[in-house]
C-alpha cells in the first residue's frame, strides 16, 4: 500500500549551461591540487591528522595543517562514488544521484519564524519543522527535506531534534546530519538505522544525509570534521559545503573564491575517502559576496559562480549540491523574494545540480514564512513546465485546424482548442479573483493553501515501536549532552 | 616642512598604505617633529576624510579597514613618544570574541572595527573562545566591557556561561557585557543577565557608549 503523498518530480531540463570549458575545468582542478599541496588546509583534529599522516599527507602538527601530494588526492578521490541513492521512506521517494535529474531541496536552517497564525516573528521551534515537513511532503517538486529551521527550545541538542522532526513527518529524504559535538553524531546515525530498519538497509538506502561546512579560508571545524568521520563510517552521505564570501573570507574574484572553496571541500573528501573508501560524498561550494558597505551577507552574486561550482563537482566525478538557490537575501516576502525565485528557478534549469533549489527561506537563510514554500514551489513548477512542455508529445501540429480557421478569424470555437487548452498548466497561485472581482494577492492564496495542507495532509506515521525507539535515542543523547557540556 | 609632513601622513591614511604611514611616522620623529601634532594635524584629518568618503559611499568597508590599519601603523610609532599628559583618551577597553564552539568570525570582526573607529581600545580574542578565555583577557587588559558574539542556537548558551564565569571571578560588578549575533535577541540578553544586545555593528557602538557611560 502506498501513501497519499504524491510522487516526486525530478527536475529534468534539456539545457545545461557550460560556463567553464573542459580545459578551464582542468586548469581549476590543477590549481586546487596546487593549493592543497603548497598551502594546505587546517584540520584542528588530531584524529583527522592521524588518518592523513598515515596515508602520506604532510602533516604540520604544531599548526594543524595538512598538505596533500597531488597523487594522494587523485587516489583518494577515485574511491568516491559518482552515483548513489538517498533513500526515502518508500522506494518511490529514493533519489538517484546519477547526474540525469536535479532534485529540489528546501533551505535550512533558519532561526526565526513568521508564525502561521499570529503572523508575528518569533524564534523557531521543533513543531515548525514538523509542520514544514508535512507541507513539503505534499509538494511534488520538493524531493529532499532539509529541516528548514532550528528546534531552538532544545539548545545544544537542537540538531538532533531537527533530524527527528524531519524523519517522523515526511516520507522524503531528510538532511538530518550536521555539525554537532562528535559524541552526539552517533545518535543521529542510530536514528537513521532505526528508521531504515537496520544498518545494512541504512547503508543501502540511507534515510538521511549530512552537511558539514568548511571554514573559509582553508580550514575545517574540529567538531564538523570529526562528525563527518562518524557519518562516513556509517555510510551516511555527506555534503561538504564551502561558503567562501568574496571580500571577507575569500578573495574578491569569483574563480579564486571557487578554487579556494574547492580545495576545502576536496580536502575533506580526501580525508573521509582515506578513512572509509567508497563512502558517499557530495560537493558544494556556495560563493557569496560581502556587502561592501555593511559587511552583510549577499548570496545573489552577479557571477555564474553556482553553475561553475556544479561543473567543478562533476569534473571531480562526484554529485553536486548546488548550482542554483531560490532562497535569497530579501528581508521579507515581497518583490525581492519573488525576483529571487524567478532567478533561482531559471538557474535550476540551467545548472543541473544533483540536489539544488534550496527553497523557502528569506533573509539569507534566517527566516521562515511557512507559505513561502508554496510560492517558491509554484515558481519552480512554472520553469519546470517551460522546460518540459514543448507540445510535441503527440506530434500534434494541428495543421488541419490552422487550415480550417485560415487567415483572420479566431480559434475560440475550435474543438481542438477546447481539448488542449487545459494541458497548459498555469501557475496555480496567479490570476485568482476574489468575490469583488479583483485579482487576489498570491501570498494570501499561498497562506490558505499552507493552512489547508497543514490541516489535511498527514503522511503515515512510523510504527509505534520505531517512534518509541527514536524517543529513547533522544533521551540518551540528552544525557550525553549533559555529560559533555555539564549543563 | 612640518605642514608637508602632516599632509603626507594624512595622505598615507587616505590611500590606505600602512607601510608608508609607518615610514613617515619614523621619519617625522627623526626630524624632531611633535608626535602630538603629527597625530592631530596629520592622521586625524586623514581618518576623518576616510570616514566622510565611507559615508558618501565612495569608500567601501575594505577601504575603511585598510585605512584604519595605516592609521594604526603610524600611531604605534608616534604614541609611545607622547608625554604622559598628551595620551589619547580611550573611550573604553573592550574584550571581544566569538564564543566557544562557534567559528563565525565576520560579524564579530566588524563590530570590533566599528568600536575601534569610535575610539574604543579593542582586544579581539578571536573565535571559538571559552568563558575562561574571556575572563583571562578581561583581567589581562583591564577591560570594562565584554562583547560576546554567537551565531548558532547551539552556542548562544555559551554567552550565559561567560556571565557566570565573570561572576565567579568576582568581576561582574566592574564590567558590562554586551551580546549579539544572528539568533540573539533582546529577550535572550535579558534572560542570561547581559547588560545589552545590539543587532548590528552600528548599534553595537551606540550601545557600547551607553554601557561605558560616555553617552
Ligand atoms: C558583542 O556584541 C555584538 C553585537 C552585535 C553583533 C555581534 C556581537 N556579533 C554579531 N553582531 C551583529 O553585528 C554584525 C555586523 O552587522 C552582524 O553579524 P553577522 O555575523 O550576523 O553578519 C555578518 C556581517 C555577515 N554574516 C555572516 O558572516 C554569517 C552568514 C551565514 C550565512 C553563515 C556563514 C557565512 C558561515 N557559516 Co553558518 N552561517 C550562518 C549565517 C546566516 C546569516 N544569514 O546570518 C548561520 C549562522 N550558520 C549556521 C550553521 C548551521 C552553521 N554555520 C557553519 C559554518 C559557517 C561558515 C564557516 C561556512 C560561514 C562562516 C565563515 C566565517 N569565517 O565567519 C557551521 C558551524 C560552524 C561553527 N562551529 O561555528 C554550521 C553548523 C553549518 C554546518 N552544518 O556545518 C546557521 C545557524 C542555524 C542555527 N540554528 O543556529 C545559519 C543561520 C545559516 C543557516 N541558515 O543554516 C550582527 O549579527
Amino acid at each position: 500500500m502506498t501513501s497519499e503523498t504524491p510522487d516526486i518530480i525530478p527536475f529534468v531540463s534539456p539545457i545545461k549551461a557550460e560556463i567553464l570549458t573542459q580545459a578551464e575545468l582542468e586548469m581549476v582542478k590543477g590549481k586546487t591540487l596546487d593549493l592543497l599541496n603548497q598551502v594546505g588546509v587546517c584540520f584542528p583534529s588530531s584524529k583527522a591528522l592521524d588518518v592523513l599522516a598515515e596515508h602520506g599527507a604532510q602533516v604540520d602538527r604544531a599548526n594543524e595543517i595538512a598538505r596533500f601530494p597531488p597523487e594522494l588526492v587523485i587516489k583518494a578521490m577515485s574511491t568516491a562514488p559518482r552515483s548513489f541513492i538517498l533513500g526515502g521512506r518508500e522506494e518511490r521517494f529514493d533519489l538517484v544521484l546519477d547526474g540525469q535529474s536535479s532534485y529540489i531541496s528546501t533551505d535550512g536552517t533558519g532561526v526565526n519564524v513568521i508564525d502561521l497564525d499570529t503572523r508575528e516573528k518569533r524564534p523557531s521551534r521543533k513543531d515548525d519543522i514538523a509542520l514544514m515537513a508535512r507541507v513539503c511532503d505534499a509538494l511534488p517538486l520538493v524531493s529532499f527535506f532539509w529541516p528548514m529551521v532550528s528546534s531552538r527550545e532544545y539548545g545544544r541538542t537542537a540538531p538532533l531534534h531537527n533530524c527527528h522532526a524531519g524523519l517522523i513527518n515526511t516520507l522524503k529524504h531528510v538532511r538530518g546530519g550536521t555539525t554537532v559535538h562528535p559524541r552526539l553524531a552517533p545518535y543521529i546515525v542510530e536514528m537513521a538505522s532505526v528508521v531504515a530498519g537496520n544498518s545494512a538497509e541504512r547503508i543501502r538506502r540511507p534515510p538521511i544525509c549530512a552537511n558539514i561546512c568548511t571554514i573559509s579560508p582553508l580550514s575545517h571545524d574540529k567538531h564538523g570534521i570529526e562528525s563527518a568521520l562518524v557519518y562516513a563510517e556509517a555510510g551516511i552521505p555527506t555534503s561538504f559545503m564551502a561558503m567562501p564570501t568574496m571580500g571577507s573570507t575569500a578573495p574578491a574574484t569569483p574563480l579564486a573564491a571557487l578554487i579556494m572553496g574547492d580545495a576545502e571541500v576536496i580536502s575533506a573528501m580526501v580525508l573521509v575517502q582515506l578513512a572509509f573508501p567508497g563512502t558517499p560524498v557530495f560537493h558544494a561550494v556556495f560563493t557569496s559576496l560581502m556587502d561592501p558597505r555593511t559587511g552583510g551577507y549577499i548570496s545573489e552574486v552577479p557571477t555564474p559562480s553556482y553553475i561553475m561550482a556544479k561543473q567543478l563537482a562533476h569534473a571531480w566525478d562526484v554529485p553536486c549540491l548546488g548550482g542554483a538557490r531560490v532562497s535569497g537575501d530579501a528581508p521579507e516576502l515581497g518583490w525581492q523574494s519573488g525576483y529571487e525565485v524567478g532567478l533561482g528557478s531559471g538557474m535550476i534549469a540551467m545548472a543541473g545540480g544533483d540536489i539544488c533549489g534550496l527553497l523557502g527561506l528569506v533573509g539569507s537563510a534566517m527566516t521562515l514564512y511557512p507559505e513561502e514554500v508554496i510560492l517558491d514551489h509554484d515558481g519552480i513548477f512554472h520553469v519546470y513546465e517551460m522546460m518540459n512542455n514543448k507540445g510535441l508529445d503527440e506530434i500534434d501540429l494541428a495543421l488541419d485546424v490552422i487550415r480550417e480557421v485560415g487567415p483572420r478569424n479566431h480559434f475560440l470555437a475550435q474543438k481542438h482548442t477546447r481539448e488542449h487548452i487545459r494541458n497548459l498548466r498555469l501557475p496555480s497561485l496567479l490570476r485568482h479573483r476574489g468575490p469583488d472581482g479583483q485579482q487576489r494577492d498570491p501570498r494570501e492564496i499561498a497562506l490558505e493553501k499552507t493552512k489547508q495542507i497543514a490541516a489535511t495532509h498527514h503522511p503515515p506515521p512510523l510504527s509505534s515501536d520505531v517512534l518509541a525507539e527514536l524517543d529513547r535515542i533522544l533521551e540518551r543523547a540528552e544525557s550525553e549532552a549533559e555529560r559533555i557540556f555539564g549543563d | 616642512m612640518v605642514e608637508e609632513m602632516h599632509k603626507k601622513l594624512a595622505r598615507a591614511v587616505v590611500d590606505g598604505e600602512p607601510g608608508d604611514a609607518e615610514a613617515l611616522a619614523k621619519e617625522a620623529l627623526e626630524q624632531g617633529l611633535d608626535p602630538l601634532a603629527c597625530i592631530a594635524e596629520g592622521l586625524a584629518p586623514g581618518i576623518q576624510q576616510v570616514g566622510e568618503l565611507f559615508a558618501s559611499g565612495e569608500y567601501f568597508l575594505p577601504d575603511l579597514i585598510i585605512c584604519a590599519d595605516a592609521m594604526k601603523a603610524a600611531l604605534d610609532i608616534l604614541e609611545p613618544r607622547l608625554l604622559e599628559d598628551q595620551k589619547r583618551d580611550i573611550v573604553g577597553r573592550v574584550v571581544l570574541g566569538t564564543v566557544e564552539g562557534d567559528l563565525h568570525e565576520i560579524g564579530k570582526t566588524l563590530v570590533g572595527t566599528m568600536l575601534t573607529a569610535n575610539g574604543f581600545d579593542v582586544t579581539d580574542i578571536g573565535i571559538d573562545k571559552s568563558a575562561a578565555d574571556f575572563v583571562d583577557a578581561v583581567k589581562d587588559k583591564g577591560a570594562t566591557l565584554v562583547g560576546a558574539s554567537a551565531l548558532l542556537t547551539t552556542t548562544m548558551l555559551q554567552q550565559g556561561k561567560i556571565i557566570e564565569a565573570l561572576q565567579e571571578a568576582g568581576l561582574r560588578d566592574q564590567i558590562k557585557v554586551m551580546v549579539g549575533g544572528a539568533p540573539v535577541t533582546e529577550e535572550w540578553a535579558s534572560k542570561i543577565g547581559a547588560d545589552g544586545y545590539a543587532e548590528d555593528a552600528i548599534s553595537a557602538v551606540a550601545l557600547a557608549k551607553i554601557l561605558v557611560g560616555v553617552q
